[in-house]
């Protein structure tokens, strides 16, 4: 003790500074901490517990949680397009929906997850108000990630296609263009379909029938993926381009999206089996065969315990 | 200085020995790699979920690295009286501490460096592009893990094995939910209970903050004096720790 009492100033000197430094560090790292999930202070203490779990373990569950999504949505029903492809509907299993918010909640940076949401809700489930919702939490999350362009894109061709209000698409489409032009090529996901060029067309459509023509034919000048029959060539009084702009990502994923024309040149999307579990004569057949084994188990330990019980036992030291 | 690396260096030596962490390192590498064949998804969340698996398992291990290798450097001295022999040369407890964790944040290194070269090989042949961000995220679990270890050093000259290994998860699990305990799970807590929990938790310092490697892995930029100023950060606990490991040591008995 006597060794500790004169050691212990001069290393508690020392100590007590370096934990004042790692507090104040601490205080000083607290304010940067972009992936905090957004809980506000109403949140239950559940809910508020896997705001803090580890990053690593919440981004694992829900890429997990995904898996199990992503299974359930690909359960629709096979749909034959008339030029040969094949496609696969969207489930109409409502009880999912809170699985995106899960998943959504758990990463609030999975962009994917927003997306297959927000098309979900919107085309497989009819819930636009919900879909939009996600959608727009999603952006809002997001504000600055470039895949936020395909939410933007998603927001834009619901608000111009489904309710017919093209105004209100393209404050969207001009923010997912300027977005989608800092993302590389080789950086797009697959499946994110949004590219500079179908914007750029979208844009130019949409400023059309705003009533700004002025605009319309500035965005028409920018290389798109607008068919060459399209109407607003001949509303416009504007020649189409003769050579149609090689699109890049396109080739890149094996697929194009061409306005008019329902192209699917990649492979076909793998069909659902259930597994064995999911199966339910599969499963039928295992009960059947564990009770047999356990019927047999139990058969064979009864009559090995009489062959004991009937037999001499042996005597230790007896030959 | 020189006696503290001969220290790092034989105790280096007598870990790499060790079957427990082979095993270890040959089931991370196999599951890593098994990570890769999850191509399952239809809506291309291939390379982030690969990034997400190969993250968490590469943590996993250096986590149960650090607690099973930290754990018993300076008890086994102690046990087995080897720490005799250690100070009875020209060298002190400053030494014989320094030694051993220079000998723990080599094998920490060591053991992840191949596994990190894994994982990025992994992603790249996936996506077709390295990742160099990844290799940011993955560094981040290493200093976390050097950190993590000076803990777990303090603790196992404090208590015994059993109790070292348990304190050392319960640690691990606090140090990562600190804002929680005191903003949520005691918020209704009275004032006082609140300020003891918080000047309890500010002995050990706040994990969460290395998990800034979740958002390397969604490619977010993390500035760079924030990784610096993380990097001090845990230098500054470990060395803490470290400290508080020699006082606790000097004043035993052999």
């Amino acid at each position: 003790m006597n060794r500790l009492r004169n050691f212990a100033p001069l290393w508690l000197a020392l100590l007590l500074p370096l934990l004042a430094t790692g507090w104040g560090l601490d205080r000083a790292l607290d304010s940067y901490d972009p992936a905090e999930p957004a809980a506000g202070p109403a949140a239950g203490l559940l809910r508020s517990f896997l705001g803090n779990l580890s990053y690593q373990a919440r981004g694992l569950l829900s890429r997990l949680l995904y898996l199990k999504i992503d299974r359930y949505v690909h359960e629709g029903e096979k749909v034959r397009f008339g030029d040969g492809a094949v496609g696969i509907t969207m489930a109409g299993n409502t009880e999912i929906v809170p699985l995106y918010g899960l998943i959504t909640y758990l990463d609030p940076h999975f962009i994917e997850a927003f997306s297959l949401g927000g098309n979900h809700l919107i085309y497989g489930l009819a819930k636009h108000q919900e879909g939009l919702a996600l959608l727009e939490a999603g952006v809002e999350l997001n504000p600055e990630d470039p895949l936020t362009s395909e939410l933007l894109g998603q927001i834009a061709v619901h608000h111009s296609a489904d309710l017919n209000r093209p105004a209100e698409a393209i404050p969207y489409l001009l923010r997912a263009y300027e977005l989608r032009s800092r993302l590389g090529a080789e950086e797009v996901p697959r499946g994110f379909v949004f590219a500079t060029d179908l914007l750029a067309g979208l844009l130019a459509v949409n400023y059309f029938r705003a009533g700004d023509r002025t605009r319309a034919l500035g965005w028409l000048e920018h290389p798109n993926r607008l068919d060459s029959g399209h109407e607003i060539y001949s509303a416009l009084g504007v020649r189409p381009p003769d050579v149609r702009p090689a699109h890049r990502e396109a080739e890149a994923h094996g697929h194009d999206h061409i306005e008019g024309r329902s192209s699917v040149d990649r492979e076909l999307p793998r069909p659902f089996k259930p597994r064995w579990w999911e199966d339910p004569p599969a499963v039928a057949r295992f009960h059947r065969s564990l009770a047999i084994g356990v019927a047999l188990e139990l058969l064979l330990a009864a009559g090995g315990r009489g062959r004991s019980a009937g037999s001499p036992g042996r005597v230790a030291g007896s030959q | 200085m020189n006696a503290a690396l001969t220290i790092a260096r034989f105790t280096l030596k007598k870990a790499l020995r060790e079957r427990l962490y082979v095993v270890f390192f040959i089931v991370t590498a196999v599951l890593i790699g098994a990570g890769g064949s999850v191509s399952f998804f239809e809506t291309g969340v291939q390379v982030k979920f690969l990034k997400d698996v190969s993250m968490f398992i590469l943590a996993a291990f250096g986590f149960l690295l650090a607690l099973f290798a930290a754990s018993d450097l300076l008890p086994h001295e102690l046990e087995t009286r080897g720490i005799q022999f250690i100070v009875s040369k020209p060298a002190g407890w400053r030494e014989v501490v320094a030694g051993k964790y220079l000998a723990l944040v080599a094998l920490l290194a060591g053991n992840l460096a191949p596994l990190i070269a894994e994982m990025f090989a992994l992603v790249w042949l996936y996506s077709g592009r390295p990742h160099l961000d990844m290799l940011a995220g993955a560094g981040l679990v290493v200093v976390e893990m050097a950190v993590y270890g000076a803990l777990v050093m303090l603790l196992s000259v404090l208590a015994s094995r059993l109790v070292t290994l348990f304190g050392a998860l319960l640690v691990y699990v606090v140090a990562h939910l600190s804002d929680w305990v005191t903003g949520t799970f005691l918020a209704s807590s009275p004032g006082w209970l609140r300020a003891c929990a918080g000047a309890l938790l500010a002995l050990s310092p706040d994990l969460s903050h290395f998990d800034s490697r979740f958002v390397v892995v969604h490619q977010y930029a993390v500035p760079a004096d924030f990784l610096g100023l993380l990097l001090v950060y845990g230098a500054v606990y470990s060395v803490a720790a470290l400290l508080a490991c020699c006082l606790v040591l000097e004043s035993k008995e052999l």
